[in-house]
């Protein structure tokens, strides 16, 4: 009676373990890094709006896969350290110049998250560029008590890593081109 | 004594028919911010903060009853629910439900649906003890809630399992879930409660669903990630808030066609439309402001700084 009763109960943490790994949790982070860079918005955006470029200038990825086309584009991007973020395209506004896309799987790898938007966009500033890198994540592990490698403070940490190295190399690309 | 408040909304809470007449009331917009953990009010006279409430914690989601002038607001890191004395101006009481409570609506009988957003089930709870005396299962990660004027039916967004969950608050049984697009989050129940407005995440879609019918009869593409919805008191117009882009998109409720869009703060969420459908508020979460929009023109009139992390919006109105 009394061991039925503890597997029903160890049923029961199971499912919910399993519901809150699908889940995105509930409280979202934010990260906002900005760069100047010496280089025309036109000239910045063009870089910026082409969805396989990353390879090209951010120094932690090592390969890139893209699919499909307009809306339906999505890359997968291989980090030299061995994950893989797959990202789906969802809008670029050629006016506003802002790129934006989302993350559709989770590898811990990659990042510490569950789930990332991000939005990049190019402004015209004192002669040249300003690009800002925004995202809105979720930690890997959405339950309320997260691991110290899982929870908010790592998810932040390791994303604003991820799009600080970017910006530089965004930075490095464009101005060695002069 | 006791004052009465009358209700409009974004999310969680239809409008109720006593004020539709908005001169007559001095209506507040309420807005959560979930990483202050502040619920402040706007005066809609002035488009000013009047007021913060300390939340203690990281508050997701909340609702409004009116008759009872006090506000429920669900605490998921801490699996509470702080109940809000809107007229003293206080936490008056916190309830320690368990799990990760997230969406909120009350059956206006004194009862609270609560999602538990890592569970996949609603509780019911007693909304003067915080008693838990039931639960219902529904779809994965339930969102949003939804409910009737009278609280007989309460409408949940399950965002991992694409439907929304119809459930007859009597019998505590669902009737029915209703297939719509992936990752539906937010709801809104036009005020003559016949049509149901759902914003699907990952789809980028606008699901209206007939509530007679329990059926979808229209759907119709949005923006990127669309995660706030609301309908005017006059049903003539849906808004919708597309994190992605930054806008909220106008939908023609009759038609589902686009008709506008206003481009708003970064990263919008909630929005809630005062009763008299002459403003709506939108909470930009990233930029930590409230929009506040001219309906007729369809442009943004004021940005209000607010604390960080907004992310719902309700309105209600009192008498002056």
């Amino acid at each position: 009676m009394l061991l039925r009763l503890r597997a029903a109960l160890l049923i029961i943490g199971i499912a919910s373990c399993s519901g809150a790994t699908f889940a995105h949790g509930p409280t979202p982070q934010k990260v906002d890094e900005k760069i100047t860079i010496a280089a025309q918005p036109d000239e910045v955006w063009k870089v910026v709006k082409d969805f396989a470029s990353i390879a090209s200038w951010h120094p932690a990825v090592s390969k890139i896969k893209v699919e499909g086309s307009g809306n339906e584009t999505t890359r997968t991007v291989t980090l030299k350290s061995g994950g893989e973020l797959v990202d789906s395209l969802d809008a670029v506004d050629d006016k506003a110049m802002e790129l934006n896309y989302r993350l559709q799987n989770e590898d811990f790898a990659a990042l510490p998250v569950s789930s990332y938007s991000m939005a990049i966009t190019v402004q015209p500033a004192d002669g040249g560029s300003q690009v800002e890198w925004i995202s809105r994540l979720y930690r890997f592990d959405t339950g309320n008590e997260p691991p110290e490698d899982k929870n908010d403070d790592a998810a932040v940490k390791a994303t604003t890593e991820f799009i600080k190295a970017g910006l530089n190399g965004l930075k490095t690309k464009l101005e060695s081109k002069k | 004594m006791r004052r009465r408040l009358a209700i409009a909304s974004a999310i969680a809470i239809s409008v109720a028919a006593t004020c539709s007449h908005g001169a007559a009331y001095a209506q507040s917009v309420y807005v959560l911010s979930q990483d202050d953990g502040i619920l402040s009010t706007i005066d809609a006279k002035t488009d000013e903060i009047t007021d913060k409430i300390s939340l203690d914690g990281k508050p997701a989601a909340f609702t409004i009853d009116a008759a009872n002038e006090k506000a429920y607001v669900t605490l998921p890191d801490s699996g509470e629910i702080a109940v809000i004395d809107l007229h003293r101006r206080v936490v008056s009481a916190r309830f320690k439900i368990g799990g990760q409570p997230f969406g909120i609506a009350s059956d206006r009988h004194d009862r609270l649906f609560v999602g538990d957003w890592g569970a996949n089930r609603i509780s019911i709870v007693n909304a003067d003890t915080g008693i838990v005396e039931n639960s219902l299962a529904v779809g994965r990660s339930p969102a949003h809630l939804a409910t009737t004027r009278d609280g007989d039916r309460v409408y949940v967004a399950d965002r991992e399992s694409n439907n929304v969950a119809v459930i007859d608050t009597s019998a505590l049984s669902v009737l029915k879930e209703v297939a719509v697009g992936r990752a539906p989050f937010a709801l809104a129940l036009s005020a003559d409660e016949q049509q149901l407005a759902v914003a699907n995440v990952q789809a980028a879609t606008l699901s209206i669903i007939d509530t007679r019918s329990l059926s979808v009869v229209a759907s119709s593409p949005t923006r990127a990630m669309p995660y706030g919805v609301a309908i005017t008191n006059d049903n003539s117009e849906i808004l919708v808030a597309n994190q992605h882009g930054g806008s909220v998109s106008i939908y023609d409720a009759r038609s589902h066609l686009e008709q506008g869009e206003i481009k708003v703060g970064r990263y919008p969420e909630g929005v809630g439309t005062l009763a008299d459908g002459s403003k709506a508020y939108v909470a930009n979460w990233f930029s930590a402001s409230v929009s506040v929009l001219d309906l007729k023109s369809k442009t943004e009139i004021k940005r209000i700084a607010c604390p960080e992390g907004p992310r719902m919006v309700l309105v209600a109105g009192q008498p002056d």
